[in-house]
């Protein structure tokens, strides 16, 4: 649990794969049951995560390459 | 007239030479003119074990005194070199303090001021960890000492010298009534016994200057650690009556202990001859010299290293620094060495925080595992932090550092061409992987890069690309995060300390400003990347900052929450189906949000903040480092995303 925990943007997760994490998680992710977050609301939070901005061209940030 | 009174009448003459005795009716003798002092020295040649023996309280009512015992103890202090004292105020070493500020004129110890003793302690880790020596930290015996034991436990897990002196009034017909009562105690040091390596309470000057000499020689010898002094009151106030027979031993130079020559050759034979051998360091680098030592060792053999950031062991710009690729290079490894390496069997083992709790061991069955650490030579058994049994096959019981030479030169001889070639080979596979694994790290630190709040890793690089070009040091990184490691060059045994130790919260501000305090003199840029729980323990810390000037720039992780201990509520709450809604509860810190540029501003230190769009920082970042660069502290505070 204090390690850093993968990066989801942009995830190339299969959501049945995403699902199978959340529902019986390997490690120390917390595992959460279908009765505190329902199919519907994963799906949700699945999209939302898939949504976001992913990664960009690292020679467009010069102060990454300092 | 008995020999105690003869030996008392001695007494007498003496601290009549000690004091002006304004007013004072000679013939007046108090109950404890008859306390003998110190005899004639070829009566009695070893000190007195009675407490104050040299100094004598007044007879009648003088009103100056020409000496006192502190003199005498900071001529001894003096001899030991130390630069400042750290200390919250306290009348039990009243007598120590002014002779510090008066006597000494406030030089070479220069007294530092603090607003709770877990702050001067903790600065002294901070500072010895930079400095590589001690400071002394003064505090008040039991209410002063139980401040500061969180901070002495930590420098104890962190192998750190920390010279603790503590005041107390051990004559109890002498405390005046009410609080030097509860501020006394028979055996201060009982409470921080289980995590101080040494420690006396002297009951006399020559006494003191034995065993100020010896407490300094056993905090700096391997593993080093903090030690005490209880300074009773009366020694410290009392005027010296023999200070012409009083003598300061001299600080021998002292060899850390160093590994036995057949166990270093057989060490240097298993790393030659192994095929994956990993070096996982942890406080190895005590000194300069560590860093250097492990380079030469690591490239000899080609070598990864997985640094545990215990100290500034390895650069981890150098390709055989292979941290980030640990998990997969143990399970891989045929021989593990641990230099000053703590938690053995955690390197060794996974660890799932589940219902059911459970260890797997991910190394191989048949890794051979060698252990160099000093920490064998001192074992405490009461507080835990020695980590799980791991049954290594090869304990070196010596300082890691100080046994590199020898086991450099082993290697060096043992390797022969055919040995060599395959060294290269290894190498150039390491130093692929490392590649790759950069590009990885730069890659993910431009996720969610304009996102709000600010990510670690894009706080980590607008800092970086600002300080970059100065002599900097980061000092203080609360939460450990992994950005700087992946983003910065860490290329000198300064530019990282090494974290609390014993994880006691309330560490980070007070070390980091320690740490930056011994910064000063060699014109270093010292910043520290500080978590918002970890300041609301020792907020104080900032006023003594500004107060002695002191240049450090902050820079908060603010995630408005203990969010460590967040995380643990949202495990716990799942486990028992029970959702996470709750979890905030006890475990943020908002409503009302703390507002740490006004904070900072209220104790006398420039700040900015809360920023909480990313592209405000570099601005903010910028006007704080000019204030930095000129001396002061600073702080920006940013709401940053929580892990
Ligand atoms: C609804 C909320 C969450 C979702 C949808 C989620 C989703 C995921 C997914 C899909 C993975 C696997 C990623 C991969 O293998 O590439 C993962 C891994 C992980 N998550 Fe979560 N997670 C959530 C909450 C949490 C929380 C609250 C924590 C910690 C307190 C956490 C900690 C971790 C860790 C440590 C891993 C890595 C596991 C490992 O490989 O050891 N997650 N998460
Ligand atoms: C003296 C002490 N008290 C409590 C804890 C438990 N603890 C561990 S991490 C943590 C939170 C620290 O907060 P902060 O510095 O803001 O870091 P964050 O977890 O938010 O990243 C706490 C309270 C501790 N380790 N030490
Ligand atoms: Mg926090």
């Amino acid at each position: 649990m204090n390690g850093p925990a993968p990066i989801l943007a942009q995830t190339g997760m299969s959501f049945a794969a995403f699902k199978r994490q959340v529902r019986i998680p390997i490690n120390d992710m917390p595992a959460y049951s279908e009765r505190m977050l329902s199919d519907k609301e994963l799906m949700d939070i699945f999209v939302f995560v898939r949504s976001l901005p992913g990664r960009r061209p690292v020679k467009d940030f010069p102060i990454l390459n300092n | 007239m008995s020999k105690r009174n003869r030996e008392g009448t001695i007494g007498r003459r003496g601290f009549l030479k000690g004091a002006s005795v304004a007013g004072a009716a000679l013939g007046a003798a108090s109950p404890s003119a008859a306390q003998p002092a110190a005899a004639p020295a070829a009566k009695n040649p070893v000190p007195l074990p009675d407490i104050a023996a040299e100094t004598l309280p007044p007879l009648a009512d003088p009103v100056h005194q020409s000496s006192g015992g502190g003199d005498f103890m900071l001529d001894v202090l003096k001899t030991l070199n130390f630069d400042y004292v750290t200390q919250t105020p306290a009348s039990t070493f009243r007598g120590l303090h002014e002779a510090i500020i008066n006597y000494g004129m406030n030089k070479q110890p220069e007294l530092l001021s603090c607003t709770h003793e877990e702050i001067a302690v903790a600065m002294a880790h901070g500072y010895a960890k930079i400095e590589g020596t001690p400071l002394p930290v003064m505090v008040q015996s039991t209410v002063g000492l139980q401040h500061a034991s969180m901070a002495l436990y930590n420098a104890h897990c962190d192998q750190a010298p920390i010279y603790m002196i503590a005041g107390n009034t051990v004559d109890a017909a002498k405390r005046g009534f009410s609080f030097e009562w509860a501020h006394s105690a028979i055996d201060p040091a009982a409470v921080v016994r289980d995590y101080v390596k040494w420690d006396d309470q002297p009951g006399s000057l020559q006494h003191f200057a034995e065993s100020a000499i010896r407490a300094y020689q056993i905090a700096m010898t391997p593993p080093m650690a903090p030690v005490l002094l209880s300074l009773d009151s009366e020694l410290q106030e009392n005027p010296i009556a023999n200070r012409e027979r009083l003598r300061i031993p001299r600080l021998p130079k002292t060899a850390p202990p160093q590994g036995d020559a057949a166990a270093v050759a057989e060490t240097a034979q298993q790393l030659v001859g192994a095929q994956n051998p990993v070096i996982v360091a942890d406080r190895m680098a005590r000194t300069p010299q560590g860093m250097a030592r492990l380079i030469e060792l690591a490239e000899l053999l080609q070598c990864p290293v997985v640094d545990t950031g215990g100290r500034s062991n390895f650069p981890n710009r150098h390709h055989l620094c292979q941290t980030g690729r640990s998990g997969a290079l143990i399970a891989q490894a045929d021989l593990v060495l641990g230099l000053e390496l703590n938690d053995f069997f955690g390197t060794l083992h996974a660890f799932s925080d589940r219902i059911v709790r459970r260890m797997r061991q991910v190394s191989r069955p048949d890794a051979r595992t060698i252990s160099i650490t000093a920490r064998q030579l001192s074992p405490r058994a009461n507080f835990q932090d020695f980590q799980r049994y791991q049954d290594v096959d090869l304990v070196i019981a010596a300082d890691a550092e100080e046994t590199l030479p020898s086991l450099i030169e082993q290697v060096r001889r043992l390797a022969g061409a055919d040995r060599r070639s395959a060294f290269e080979a290894r190498g150039k596979k390491l130093e692929a992987a490392y590649r790759a694994m950069v590009e990885q790290w730069k890659s993910d630190a431009t996720i969610g890069w304009d996102a709000s709040p600010i990510t670690i890793a894009r706080l980590c690089a607008e800092l970086y690309d600002q300080i970059k070009d100065d002599d900097w040091s980061m000092v203080g990184n609360g939460n450990r995060v992994t950005w700087p490691r992946r983003l910065w060059n860490f290329d000198r045994h300064y530019r990282w300390i090494g974290s609390s130790g014993g994880s006691g919260i309330g560490y980070n501000a007070p070390a980091s400003l320690g740490a930056a305090l011994a910064n000063r003199k060699y014109g270093r840029l010292s910043v520290a990347i500080q978590g918002d729980g970890d300041l609301m323990f020792c907020p104080g810390t900032l006023w003594t900052a500004a107060h002695h000037q002191i240049p450090i720039l902050y820079v908060m992780h603010n995630n408005r929450a203990w969010h460590q201990e967040l995380m643990y509520l949202q495990a716990m709450s799942n486990r028992r189906d029970r959702g996470m809604l709750n979890a905030h509860i006890g475990t943020t810190i908002s409503d009302p949000n703390i507002d740490f540029a006004m904070l900072a501003k209220s104790m006398g230190v420039h700040s900015e903040g809360p920023i909480t769009d990313p592209k405000d920082l570099a601005p903010a970042l910028r006007r704080a480092l000019a204030v930095v660069r000129k001396g002061q502290p600073a702080l920006v505070d940013a709401i940053v995303e929580s892990r």
